[in-house]
């Protein structure tokens, strides 16, 4: 997860198969939209 | 903060960070209340402690300082977890100013002790009601997580702004007046100065808390009314414009 905040430009967050968020990657680490990838982002599953 | 993490300590870590502002907050507003009564009651004694209280704060400063610098390098905190860590960080300085000013006004009481009182003593005590209410309303917004209640906070320090601006005055005329005055006064003008830069560091936490909860930063520029930087002497003799 480091390395993709580190190294893209656009990130997108799936999980079991379907896409749940995709943007610019400043955007989906910071103020991510859908709770499912924040809650993926700041550790509370996966 | 919503839910739990998978590394439990990643929690209690921010819960601890979350208990030590809270300390400070009421820390803050116990120097405050402090502060004003040994204004009122012209009492050194309790004055002489608030300053030395400030000590336990600045500690309180340090040791928030310390949990963030451990949260940002073992946990690398993302999205909501980073502000709330950057939240703490900003919050706790601004509250350790906040008890400076405290023991500030404490430390100008003890001076202003003796000299006979003067009259626009009185006139501070609002001042600091209202400070104190500003710092208040804004920790209860900062636990409730509440960005409206924030907003609110950050547009009544203006009130705060307007009371310095006609406390300014107010001191100009009673140092006209009588120039013995202007000893006690000069103590009364910091004083409320002080109280004023409360007011505006509650302000600070209020936008920290709007970015907090929402993520962006407050863009707006903030109504001010304090016009004590344009206000000059009434001539000898004449009447003061009112503006």
């Amino acid at each position: 997860m480091q390395q993709a905040a580190r190294s893209s430009d656009y990130t997108a967050f799936m999980y079991l198969g379907e896409l749940i968020e995709f943007g610019e990657t400043e955007a989906i680490f910071t103020k991510p939209q859908m709770a499912r990838t924040e809650d993926y982002i700041t550790g509370r599953f996966g | 903060m919503t839910s739990e993490h998978i590394i439990k300590s990643y929690d209690e870590e921010l819960r601890r960070l979350n208990n030590a502002i809270m300390q400070m907050g009421g820390l803050a507003e116990g120097q405050l209340a402090a502060a004003i009564e040994a204004v009122m009651k012209r009492d050194s004694e309790l004055a002489a402690r608030v300053v030395e209280g400030d000590a336990q704060v600045d500690q309180l400063e340090h040791e928030v300082d310390g949990l963030v610098v451990r949260l940002l390098a073992l946990r690398q905190p993302m999205a909501r977890d980073l502000r709330e860590i950057l939240a703490a960080l900003r919050i706790a300085t601004d509250l350790e100013r906040i008890c400076d000013y405290a023991a500030n006004v404490a430390k100008r009481s003890i001076v202003l002790n003796q000299s006979p009182p003067v009259k626009p003593v009185y006139t501070l005590p609002r001042m600091v009601k209202l400070a104190q209410a500003l710092t208040k309303d804004v920790l209860d917004s900062y636990v409730a997580r509440d960005a409206d209640k924030a907003l609110v906070v950050w547009a009544r320090d203006e009130e705060l702004d307007e009371m310095y601006s006609s406390l300014f005055r107010e001191l100009l005329t009673y140092m006209m007046e009588d120039p013995r005055n202007i000893t006690a006064c000069t103590h009364l003008l910091f004083m409320a100065k002080n109280v004023e830069r409360i007011g505006d560091h509650a302000t600070n936490i209020a936008e920290t808390v709007h970015f907090l909860v929402t993520g962006s930063p407050l863009t707006q520029a903030r109504p001010k009314r304090d016009s004590s930087n344009q206000a000059v002497a009434p001539p000898a003799g004449g009447r003061s414009e009112s503006n």
